[in-house]
């Protein structure tokens, strides 16, 4: 080692600008070498092969002697180890000052970097705080270091200005080749730039090898250059290798942070690195960027595939390695570094900005921000939830949300969610999973269908929350009218100009007649599809109108979702591709046959084989998930109800909430413009209606056939009144020109103008439509808040079973659960197995033969005729006949006479007979290979689609490229 | 059409046309609101019957099973006593009337497929001098897991309580005695386990000796159990078997009080823990009958009231009809006329609306057999059938019951013992009823009174539909 601690020598500096077709920037450069106020001893200029004169430049400046031409594939390191082969040493102490083409430093640069070597004699590696070349304030690096993976870390935000928040003359892992200053003696002690390392991190691994042979390495903020990055912004070939430079990048990040971190360290790193690297090409292909996925795999296999040439370096670099970590470990990243940058990431996401990566980029440039991202200041979270809350979409969440929760103040909170259609919530995502691939299952009198899809859609859901069906339930249920307005809202961004019509049209969807209805009715199939219609509206616009590529993952998405609707509510299905046949038909394009193959096959081939059980029996096609009870619809719904948009049953207002909103729309009708879109949404509003009158007047059995009556229209009345709003919403723009009259609003212009003509009887008659429409929501929230969710839905379910029963009947046995309906009423039966029936469970068709049988043996039993009905309910594994509260005094007595019953427990919580004769238990039938192939085949497809639907790397290919500011701009800017 | 796309007012008037058009069709096809009545319950004949008489010693009993029913299955009516089997019966409509042996305990009567259909039986008892001097007849009771009996109390008669459980599984027994002073709480507890088959006797008064009126629950945990109890009048008054009388109820109807002479005690008990106020009506023949003073009896928490009629209703045969806010039973104690009268018990009944069978009636000289029928609410009509023991069954008649009347008629005279159906026909009113059977002997009036009591004829399946929809509280709202 050279003695550092002797007097200070004089020092000398030799610069050494290598160049590669950098004429745009190589003259600057130059001028700001020559302006130094210390000025440099020697300049030696290297050019690796331009071919746009920079080389003549080079040599017309400095002169020819001064200047080394090189072979175009040289690398940086390559070229100044070059010069410096041929370079005599100066004498004194000699530094070398490395600049690249496109690198000017500031006139005092030179003299500062020196002061402060002058400060500290350990200082091996000197370098000056760098801005961007064209916006000349923002800042670029200020040294850089890196984290257990290789992740390059500047420390800065993206687009972040210097306003001297970083400046003083401090110690960093690295700093950049660019503007470097390094004693020579150094830089020879440590061996100079790694020529392996030919472009990326080759001045991230140099500066380590000088931090582990003792050195310091410092930033000098009050020395500033200006740097391109050039070759790392595309502007200009990088033709120093011909591997892509995204792998190249991560294969030398592995790589020098692997040669460099002492053997244990190392060791975590590498697994560390072959973890993160796995999950990040997982992330890549998700997000259907296979390249980089490719990219980060080959990297790694690289690195790991040449285990010669990772010995080779890190004996290189064994030197001193391990006892200078400590002081190395220091300047690494620390490591829950890259949780908050994940957190950062989610947060942009949700603020809408896009993911905002800079992995693998040079430096934090990030996509341009909109103008108030100034105005986030430096409380960052509160200027993200404020730029969150600002959002229309999001306020009207809120006030829906609000809504909701005091609309429905008697359901939250309860034990038990259930009532109407909806069985109470009993269960966690396991029990679902476990309904949905079992091959038999437990309840009714032994059924062996396929269970339905909308199980396992709801144990996914389940799954994510923690395992708790009741919130998934309760979610779902609950939360479909502010979900409804938000999907609402969002979707129909592309379809409907003006956030203020986007917020009457989501606010008057989310609070239809068939929202509160569903609600009341427990009706946990509708209210799924209630959400997700918006998103089959824009999806659909966008299967139709986009180009080919957004067209076809469009196509993936609807597929998708129309799958998961369709689960929930089979009608949705028909409905859908009656209105994909006649759009296709009536808007032909190329692919459009294609797109809506994809759109219609994908749900029929997700839903294979319990869809082929819909279809086979038609009538299911009208059900929806839960129970079909004729009592929660009316048998005899009244035209005027439908055509209103009501779809009748509990909870739904009276008839004339909804007036207002038809008459708007239908008044809508009336303002020019927009034509084709207007008939499109009336004829979905027709059709929608179409099917509503026809729905509510086709009597429909329960899937056990035991419950006829009419089904219910809520999914068809939501597509027309979708279709109606968005038509009306399209109309807007004209009924505020004719509002504009007023002299406040907009009173200057043509608009002006225009309403100035419009005033009198027309501009009255558009107050009123606005009046009548803006009051449909108002009323309709208000109404709904006022009374509250009035329908059998409730938070609080009895338990039906007493415990006893419960606990009384082992595995296999089966429990006959009885209710009386009064007096003249009929027998409601079921047959469980030791607990009530979890969601979907009920929705499975047991074997008719079986079913009539126990069904006819619980009648005799009640009707308390004698004879053998005990014995069939035996020969059926019934070993408990429990009644459920209140107990009809005539069905306690007639239980009691049955010789073959003995009675377990009679009070008001229900009734528990037990049977004295030994019961069968039915032997278990075979399980089907076939029906767990086809669940994994299910799983795959369902991945595969989704990976297809996903919003692909749009966000990621749009590298944002700052545009060349004009000449002057560059002068003035601040030096 | 051009033209009208282009007018400001087309697309309006388009889609106005379209939705006046979906208006009529909704309307059209909008079904009638209720179109169908709900379907309800199924008459099937009953399948399988077990009845008990419970002690049947110097007594005569009849067994039949009435005809016509649908023919399910075929079977037999087994009567078995103590282990032997006295007769077994396969022919529906004919009446099978012997004296039991002695000595031999409960006779019971067992019958399935089509000989069970509303078999009934009876047994009656005639003595003439004697201890047991008089009429007692009791109808055999099936199996139950709650009897409740109200009549005098071993303060004033010997009542001895039998039990007999025909079933194959083990009975629980808990006896519950009410008095006129409150519920009896005896130091035996009352409790008691009947093996399958086994049967007991018990007198009252080592459970409660001092009531002088009293109301007795037998019920049982698990298992059933069949309970009657025999009333043995002090002073040579007289004898007979308490009925069945029906379980506590806010509604209880008291049919077959005897007309004629002698005196007529109301019993009312409540097992409530409230003290109740009942609201008595007599029905007789004539119309209602006001019985002034007597409108209204307080009967204490837990106790039995007694209300003396014997003026009230005036000789006159009369059904009475006892409201209450909580749920009450009732009986009715008549004594016969003479110098050594007879005693006869009556309790509240269930309607028949499926029809009821008395299975032992005789008529004859000094016999005769009277069916009294009420319809306290709207007008009824039954048809009236008897069935001899032996011989042709003569045409059954028709006979209506006015509404708010008591119907008295008089049985035929027949050769021998016979046993009457009495089937409500279509349109009638609930109609509840009683058989009142006398004999003039030496020294008095021979009484006993059969409340009629639904025959196990007809059972009322009711319309079955599997639904899940069970597991949630019944109260859905209805209405939207």
């Amino acid at each position: 080692m050279p003695s550092t601690d002797s007097s200070p020598l004089r020092h000398t500096v030799t610069a050494i600008v290598v160049s590669h077709d950098g004429t745009r920037w190589l003259r600057e450069t130059l001028d700001a070498l020559f302006r130094q106020t210390r000025p440099v001893d020697r300049i030696v200029g290297a050019d690796n092969g331009s071919r746009d004169g920079s080389a003549a430049l080079l040599r017309e400046v400095l002169g020819p002697q001064a200047v080394l031409t090189l072979p175009r594939s040289t690398g940086f390191g390559e070229a100044v180890a070059e010069v410096l082969d041929r370079l005599d040493p100066a004498g004194g102490r000699e530094w070398i000052w490395l600049l690249h083409d496109d690198c000017a430093p500031d006139a005092w640069a030179l003299e500062t970097l020196l002061d402060a070597a002058d400060a500290d004699p350990r200082t091996g590696v000197l370098g000056p705080k760098l801005r961007d070349w064209l916006d000349r304030r923002i800042l670029l690096e200020v040294g850089v270091t890196v984290d257990r993976t290789g992740r390059r870390d500047t420390g800065l935000e993206p687009r972040e200005f210097d306003q001297g928040q970083y400046d003083g003359v401090r110690d960093v892992l690295s700093v950049s080749t660019a503007g470097m200053l390094i004693r020579r003696d150094v830089w020879e002690e440590v061996g100079g730039l790694d020529p392996f390392l030919s472009i990326f991190r080759d001045d991230l691994d140099l500066c380590w090898r000088v931090r582990s042979a003792g050195y310091r390495v410092r930033n000098v903020t009050r020395a500033i250059a200006w740097h391109a990055e050039a070759a790392h912004r595309r502007r200009r070939r990088i033709t120093v290798s011909g591997d892509h430079p995204r792998r190249l990048d991560r294969r030398n990040a592995i790589f020098v942070v692997l040669a460099n971190l002492p053997f244990w360290p190392m060791m975590w790193a590498l697994l560390r690195n072959a973890a993160g690297s796995s999950f990040r090409a997982l992330l890549f292909l998700l997000a259907k960027q296979p390249a980089n996925a490719l990219d980060e795999i080959v990297a790694l296999g690289s690195v790991l595939a040449h285990p010669v040439r990772m010995i080779k370096a890190r004996r290189a670099r064994a030197p001193g390695r391990k006892e200078n970590h400590l002081a190395v470990r220091r300047l690494l990243t620390p490591p829950g570094a890259g949780y908050r940058r994940l957190v950062d990431r989610v947060q942009s996401y949700l603020a809408g900005s896009g993911f905002v990566e800079s992995t693998g980029r040079h430096q934090a440039a990030g996509p341009a921000e909109e103008g108030d991202e100034l105005l986030a200041d430096d409380a960052g979270n509160a200027g993200m939830m404020w730029r969150v809350l600002r959002n229309p979409g999001t306020v009207l969440f809120l006030v829906l949300l609000v809504i909701t929760l005091v609309a429905g103040r008697g359901l939250v909170g309860g034990a038990r969610l259930g009532g109407g259609a909806l069985v109470p919530v009993i269960g966690g995502a396991g029990d679902l999973w476990a309904l949905y691939t079992e091959g038999r299952h437990g309840a009714g009198p032994g059924g062996e269908g396929w269970a339905p899809p909308y199980v396992a859609v709801l144990a996914m859901l389940s799954t994510v929350l923690f395992g708790q069906t009741w919130l998934a339930v309760s979610l779902l249920l609950l939360g479909c009218v502010p979900l409804a307005g938000a999907a609402a809202y969002a979707a129909t961004r592309s379809l409907v100009p003006g956030r203020s019509a986007r917020v009457w049209l989501a606010s008057s969807y989310a609070l239809l007649p068939v929202a509160t209805g569903t609600i009341a009715a427990g009706r946990l199939g509708t209210a799924v599809v209630f959400v997700l219609l918006p998103a089959y509206a824009a999806l659909g616009v966008t299967v139709f109108t986009g180009e080919g590529r957004q067209a076809r993952r469009a196509a993936w998405a609807l597929g998708l979702l129309l799958a998961t609707g369709t689960a929930f509510v089979p009608l949705v299905y028909p409905l859908m591709l009656l209105l994909g046949v006649l759009a296709t038909l009536a808007f032909p394009r190329r692919g459009a046959g294609l797109s809506a193959a994809i759109v219609f096959g994908v749900p029929a081939a997700l839903l294979l084989p319990w869809l082929a059980e819909v279809v086979a029996d038609p009538g299911r096609l009208l059900l929806e998930a839960g129970l079909h009870r004729p009592d929660l619809t009316d048998p005899a719904l009244p035209a005027a109800s439908l055509l209103l948009l009501s779809p009748g049953g509990p909870g739904t207002p009276p008839l004339w909430a909804t007036g207002g909103l038809v008459a708007a729309c239908l008044a809508a009708l009336l303002a020019r413009g927009n034509r084709t879109a207007v008939a499109i949404g009336w004829g979905v509003a027709l059709l929608g209606l179409l099917a509503a009158v026809l729905v509510s007047r086709i009597p429909v059995a329960s899937v056990n056939g035991d419950a006829v009556g009419p089904a219910w229209p809520g999914v068809p009345l939501a597509v027309a009144a979708l279709g109606m709003l968005t038509a009306a919403a399209l109309t807007a723009g004209r009924v505020r020109g004719l509002l504009g009259a007023r002299g406040t609003r907009g009173g200057r212009g043509a608009r002006g103008a225009r309403g100035a003509r419009a005033a009198g009887p027309r501009r009255a008659a558009a107050l009123l439509v606005v009046a009548a429409a803006v009051a449909t929501p108002l009323l309709a929230a208000g109404l709904w808040a006022a009374s509250g969710v009035t329908g059998p839905v409730s938070g609080d379910v009895r338990e039906v079973m007493p415990a006893s029963a419960a606990a009384a009947s082992r595995s296999g046995e089966r429990i006959l659960l009885l209710r009386s309906e009064g007096r003249g009423g009929g027998l409601v039966f079921t047959v469980l197995r030791g607990r009530t029936p979890i969601i979907g469970e009920a929705d499975i068709p047991s074997p008719a033969g079986p079913r009539e049988l126990v069904g006819v043996a619980a009648a005799g039993l009640v009707s308390g005729r004698g004879g053998d009905d005990a014995r069939v309910l035996a020969a059926h594994g019934v070993r408990l006949v429990v009644v459920a509260a209140p107990v009809d005094p005539a069905v306690g007595r007639a239980l009691d006479s049955q010789p073959a019953l003995a009675r377990v427990s009679l009070s008001e919580r229900g009734g528990v007979w037990r049977l004295t004769q030994p019961i069968a238990t039915p032997a278990a039938p075979q399980e089907d290979p076939w029906r767990v192939r086809w669940l994994w085949a299910q799983a795959l497809m369902t991945l595969l689609v989704a990976i297809l639907a996903a919003p692909g790397s749009r966000a990621a290919d749009r590298e944002v490229v700052p545009r060349e500011p004009p000449e002057t701009t560059r002068e003035l800017a601040p030096r | 059409m051009k033209h009208l796309i282009d007018n400001r007012f087309g697309p309006l008037a388009l889609v106005l046309a379209a939705m006046l058009a979906l208006y009529g069709v909704a309307a059209v096809t909008r079904p009638a609101p209720a179109a169908e009545p709900a379907p309800g319950p199924r008459k099937v004949p009953v399948a399988a019957v077990t009845t008990v008489c419970p002690d049947p010693a110097g007594a005569q009993i009849g067994v039949v099973t009435p005809p016509g029913g649908e023919v399910v299955a075929p079977g037999e009516a087994r009567i078995e006593a103590a282990d032997k089997v006295l007769d077994t019966l396969n022919e529906p409509g004919r009446l099978w009337h012997e004296t039991a042996p002695d000595g031999t305990g409960p006779v019971t009567v067992t019958a399935t497929g089509s000989s069970a259909a509303g078999l009934e039986s009876a047994q009656t008892r005639r003595e003439t001098s004697g201890r047991h001097r008089g009429l007692a007849g009791t109808r055999c009771a099936e199996p139950a897991a709650s009897t409740w009996l109200v009549g005098p109390g071993p303060a004033a008669a010997d009542v001895t309580l039998h039990l007999a459980n025909a079933d194959l599984a083990t009975a629980v027994v808990e006896i519950l005695v009410y008095s006129g002073e409150g519920q009896v709480v005896g130091e035996a507890g009352g409790i008691l386990t009947l093996g399958p088959g086994e049967s007991r006797t018990l007198d009252l008064a080592d459970l409660a000796p001092s009531p002088l009126v009293m109301a007795v629950e037998v019920r049982t945990g698990p298992g059933r159990v069949t309970a009657a109890a025999r009333a043995v009048m002090r002073g040579g008054k007289g004898v007979d078997w308490l009925p069945a009388a029906a379980p506590p109820a806010t509604r209880v109807v008291v049919p077959a009080v005897p007309g004629g002479g002698g005196g007529r005690e109301l019993l009312v008990a409540t097992p409530a823990e409230v003290d109740t106020l009942v609201e008595v009506k007599a029905l007789t023949p004539d119309g209602t009958y006001a019985l002034k003073g007597r409108e209204l009896v307080e009967v204490p928490a837990g106790s039995v009231a007694t209300v003396d009629l014997s003026e009230g209703v005036g000789g006159q045969p009369a059904a009475l009809v006892l409201t209450s806010d909580t749920p009450i039973v009732a009986g009715v104690v008549a004594t016969g006329t003479g110098k050594e009268p007879d005693v006869a018990f009556t309790a509240g009944t269930a309607p028949i609306d499926l029809g009821s069978v008395v299975a032992d009636n005789r008529t004859g000289k000094k016999k005769s057999s009277r069916l009294l029928l009420a319809a306290p609410d709207t007008a009824g009509k039954v048809s009236v059938q008897v069935l001899p023991r032996s011989g042709e069954a003569p045409e059954p008649f028709e006979l209506a019951v006015a509404a708010a009347r008591v119907e008295e008629v008089e049985l035929p005279e027949m050769d021998g013992a016979f046993a009457v159906v009495v089937l409500p026909l279509p349109g009638s009113g609930p109609v509840y009823g009683g058989r009142v059977m006398d004999e003039k002997i030496e020294d008095g009036l021979a009484l006993t009174v059969q409340p009629l009591a639904a025959a196990r004829m007809w059972a009322l399946v009711p319309p079955v539909g599997e639904s899940a929809a069970v597991v949630l509280p019944r109260d859905v709202s209805d209405a939207p």
